[in-house]
């Protein structure tokens, strides 16, 4: 009797304790493309529940080609190493975005050209023709050839399920709805001008013009106009609290929200223009500050608080004030911020999750401490820590406080180490300059499922680590044993996405092939070496080497994990 | 001399057969005495509080001109001992291999040998002078770099944005361990300088080639950590065998940690673990051959 309880016993400890450590199960997935990503969507194009992966790509063989290939997702969800099909895109494609426009299973692929909207057709089980949708010059008409861009265009303000499309006008976005005709007609023109700037004349750069007139002085004529317009960023989110998605515009310090209506329309007027600088006038003269605003329901009440990020100071130039104003009914906001967050770093961005559980969002704000020990441990370790503070929301609607104090208390740290490549640094500049190096480090993705968000987290050496979230938002940091690691190649671009529907959230990552990178540098090296005069006379020319650089191997890489 | 003197001293070096302590003690002190009574080391030890010193003061008014500053005198103390072991190490070194061959130059390695003190016990008192003179040099980057912390920022209780991070009892206390920690690679440094002037017969040769070994272990340090080899499935990269490098890991891990609100649970984590296996290896090579050449070498010629 005794035996048997001790063997009882022994197994419910053990399969607490391996319940505890146990790893997260994942079906791994790699992909390739002969050619270089530009952009690329996520969603379910053959409408099985799964969502699929959409890659624009170029050659360096074709210039001005845009290919699409589309990776379907199959079985036990896995893709296949190549893509289940593949086409050339028209080359007046400029932005594109998926979403259910036709009467047809799955998403569509809908594209905006020069002469309006189209969407793909499905009906072999490929991607078709493109069929408008909207048949209106739209605003890129005119422009120059360009890699075709994600925009998220489609937007389903009555939430019934059938997106409309925002098309952006300098006049203000344009807003097609379907109709029961299922065709997409106008619904609506919403008064958000877009912003206008021109130069008369050419630039004057005597190095970089095509404009000989400028200098002459014999004759007078008519200048040249350059105008660049800004349409502002463009959101549909509830922001008053009536659960109807809003169209909120920002640009610059200006905030404007068109609140939605009962009839689904927008208002003449923005129901609310909220705009602010906290810059003084000192500040503005020095380069290295600047503001930034955005929105984002905090405390849980419905209504959207404005976030107001402030960089630098007068006296810490690596100072980040996040400045939050909290929504009152009836879209009211304060004068002077209810709650300041400060941190230290160059990156301005944060991040808004319940991190808890408890309904309210938290905020994760990146610290990179900047001290000499920094510079050492890039020295001796090659790698930086960077530091994240987060401010959980109480339940008093705002965060940790003390009384006196003007800034909100972190309430918990959490650093890590990231692995940078100095030499790779050194040999290839091109992903600094580009401004590629946005390392994975997500806390918003719950990768197994229980309702708290992990934090994902690449080291810079080929290992991302999953730290598995919990009620005390510590991410169980300081117990090695309930980290999950997985050798993955270190990775700039990526997404997250709950690709299966199973409610755990998935990733996606892209990658230049390792053998590409080699084979950039020794054509780079072959380069240099042309340049300096040792291909001699019969050398080949700049414009060559730079094409042999863009052709050396060319291919991109898809790694996917999908969370069982 | 007197009679009485040098039977007094007969008396004293009567005790020299056999290990004693007190006589241990004795050699540690005449080391001492002679070592800090020489100008050069006196003008080293002045070099490094004018380094420490110019350094506070650049330091402090390149943070203020870049607006990047360090935020806490605790935060300047450890920046300025950071660059006070970098700046102030090929000085140091250079300093431990004169505790040998100013014996060589001076010709006093004959008188201590003709005495009863074995060469093991004369080796292992300029070791303990190296590491005493070694601190004595951390020692005055520490008291510059927290007088100008203190003096610039100033050093109480650790807070960002009003907020206590930690009381002062907590950074002194890390700042004590990590100095601890400090002396580790420093020992290891020593050897070698010990090592290479043992090889030496003048001042200035050991000098040259103390100095090359030190300068080609310290580049080795700064190879890319993505470049090694591999033995087995294990990547080594050839900065391991780079151990100088190594003198700033307590220090940034100290920098990196309490000064940017991190508390640190345990300093028993892999990069001090790494310093101490690397440093510890490297110390008894040197230590070993350092023995070995000085036991087996002729000092009569």
């Amino acid at each position: 009797m005794m035996k048997k309880i001790l063997i009882l016993g022994v197994s419910i400890i053990g399969s607490l304790l391996l319940g505890a450590v146990g790893p997260q199960q994942y079906q791994f997935s790699q992909m390739r493309i002969n050619g270089t990503a530009r952009d690329r969507i996520i969603c379910d194009l053959n409408g099985d529940k799964k969502l699929d992966i959409l890659m624009i790509y170029t050659r360096a063989s074709e210039e001005n080609k845009s290919h699409l290939a589309v990776f379907l997702q199959g079985s036990a969800f896995a893709f296949s190493p190549e893509p289940s099909f593949e086409t050339l895109l028209p080359s007046d494609i400029r932005s594109f975005d998926c979403g259910n426009v036709a009467d047809i299973p799955g998403d569509e692929l809908v594209v905006f050209r020069d002469t309006g909207v189209y969407y793909f057709d499905k009906s072999d089980g490929k991607l078709g023709k493109p069929v408008p949708l909207i048949s209106s010059p739209t605003i890129f008409r005119w422009a120059e050839y360009r890699n075709p861009q994600r925009q998220h265009f489609l937007v389903d303000f009555d939430r019934d399920g059938i997106p409309e499309i925002l098309a952006p006008e300098i006049s203000g976005p344009s807003i097609y709805k379907k109709s029961a005709e299922n065709t997409y007609a106008l619904l609506q023109k919403v008064k958000l001008n877009a912003q206008l700037s021109y130069k008369i004349g050419s630039w004057g750069d005597i190095t970089h013009t095509d404009d000989i007139n400028q200098f002459l002085r014999f004759r007078s004529y008519m200048k040249r106009t350059s105008a660049t317009y800004t349409v502002p960023d463009l959101f549909a989110e509830d922001f008053n609290g009536d659960k109807k998605p809003d169209l909120i515009g920002i640009l610059g310090n200006d905030l404007w929200v068109f609140c939605q209506d009962d009839a689904g329309k927008f208002g003449d007027k923005p129901c609310l223009h909220w705009e602010k600088s906290v810059l003084t006038s000192e500040e503005k003269k020095l380069g290295f500050m600047g503001e930034m605003l955005t929105f984002v329901d905090l405390n849980g009440d419905g209504l959207a608080d404005i976030i107001k990020v402030k960089f630098g100071s007068i006296e810490q130039r690596v100072n980040i004030k996040y400045m939050i104003y909290y929504q009152r009914p009836g879209l009211s906001f304060p004068d002077v911020q209810d709650q300041t967050i400060s941190s230290e770093g160059f990156r301005a961005d944060f991040g808004a999750y319940d991190m808890n559980g408890d309904g309210r969002r938290d905020i994760v704000v990146p610290s990179f401490h900047f001290a000499p020990a920094q510079a050492f441990k890039m020295l001796t370790d090659n790698s930086v820590k960077v530091q994240f503070k987060i401010y959980l929301m109480q339940s008093s609607g705002r965060f940790a406080q003390d009384p006196g104090n003007q800034f909100a208390k972190p309430d918990k740290r959490i650093q890590l180490n990231y692995r940078i490549n100095v030499l790779g640094i050194i040999m290839d500049p091109e992903a600094m300059i580009r401004g590629d190096f946005n390392p994975l480090v997500y806390f918003g993705a719950d990768v197994n499922g229980d309702g708290f968000p992990d934090l994902v987290a690449d080291n810079g050496a080929d290992t991302l680590n999953i730290y598995f979230g919990n009620k005390n938002v510590d991410f169980d940091m300081m117990d090695a044993s309930k980290k999950q690691s997985i050798g993955l190649e270190s990775s700039f671009v990526f997404d997250f996405a709950d690709m299966n529907g199973d409610k755990k959230v998935d990733l996606v990552t892209y990658y230049e092939s390792e053998e590409r990178v080699k084979e950039k540098r020794k054509a780079m090296e072959e380069a240099r070496k042309a340049q300096s005069g040792q291909a001699g006379a019969g050398g080949v020319s700049e414009e060559e080497e730079m094409k042999k650089i863009a052709q050396a191997k060319e291919e991109t890489r898809i790694k996917v994990i999908i969370w069982k | 001399m007197s009679i009485e003197s040098s039977q007094e001293k007969r008396a004293v070096f009567s005790e020299f057969r056999g290990f004693s302590l007190r006589r241990f003690f004795v050699l540690i002190r005449f080391e001492l005495y002679k070592m800090l009574n020489y100008w050069v080391i006196r003008g080293g030890y002045i070099a490094m509080v004018g380094i420490a010193l110019i350094a506070a003061y650049l330091s402090y008014h390149i943070e203020q001109a870049a607006r990047l500053t360090s935020g806490s005198g605790y935060a300047f103390a450890i920046s300025l001992l950071l660059r006070g072991i970098d700046i102030g190490c090929p000085i140091m070194f250079l300093m431990v291999c004169m505790i040998f061959s100013t014996e060589m130059t001076w010709g006093t390695l004959k008188n201590i040998l003709s005495r009863p003190v074995s060469r093991i016990e004369m080796m292992l008192a300029k070791y303990i002078t190296s590491w005493i003179m070694i601190a004595i040099a951390i020692g005055i980057f520490l008291v510059v770099g927290l007088s100008m912390g203190w003096h610039y920022y100033g050093l109480g209780d650790l807070t960002e944005d009003g907020y206590l991070l930690f009381p002062k009892s907590v950074m002194f206390k890390h700042m004590a361990i990590a100095l601890v920690l400090v002396m580790v690679p420093f020992i290891t440094i020593s050897s070698l300088a010990i090592m290479m002037s043992s090889l030496s017969s003048t001042m200035g040769g050991a000098m040259i080639l103390g100095i090359i070994a030190y300068f080609f272990f310290d580049l080795v340090g700064v190879i890319p950590t993505n470049l090694g080899f591999h033995i087995g499935s294990q990547f080594i990269p050839f900065s391991l065998f780079g151990f100088p490098i190594l003198r700033f890991v307590p220090l940034e891990f100290l920098g990196n940690s309490l000064p940017a609100g991190m508390a640190i649970q345990t300093w028993w984590v892999p990069d001090i673990q790494k310093m101490i296996i690397v440093c510890g290896i490297y110390f008894l090579v040197f230590f070993v051959s350092s023995l070995i050449i000085v036991k087996r070498r002729d000092f009569t010629l």
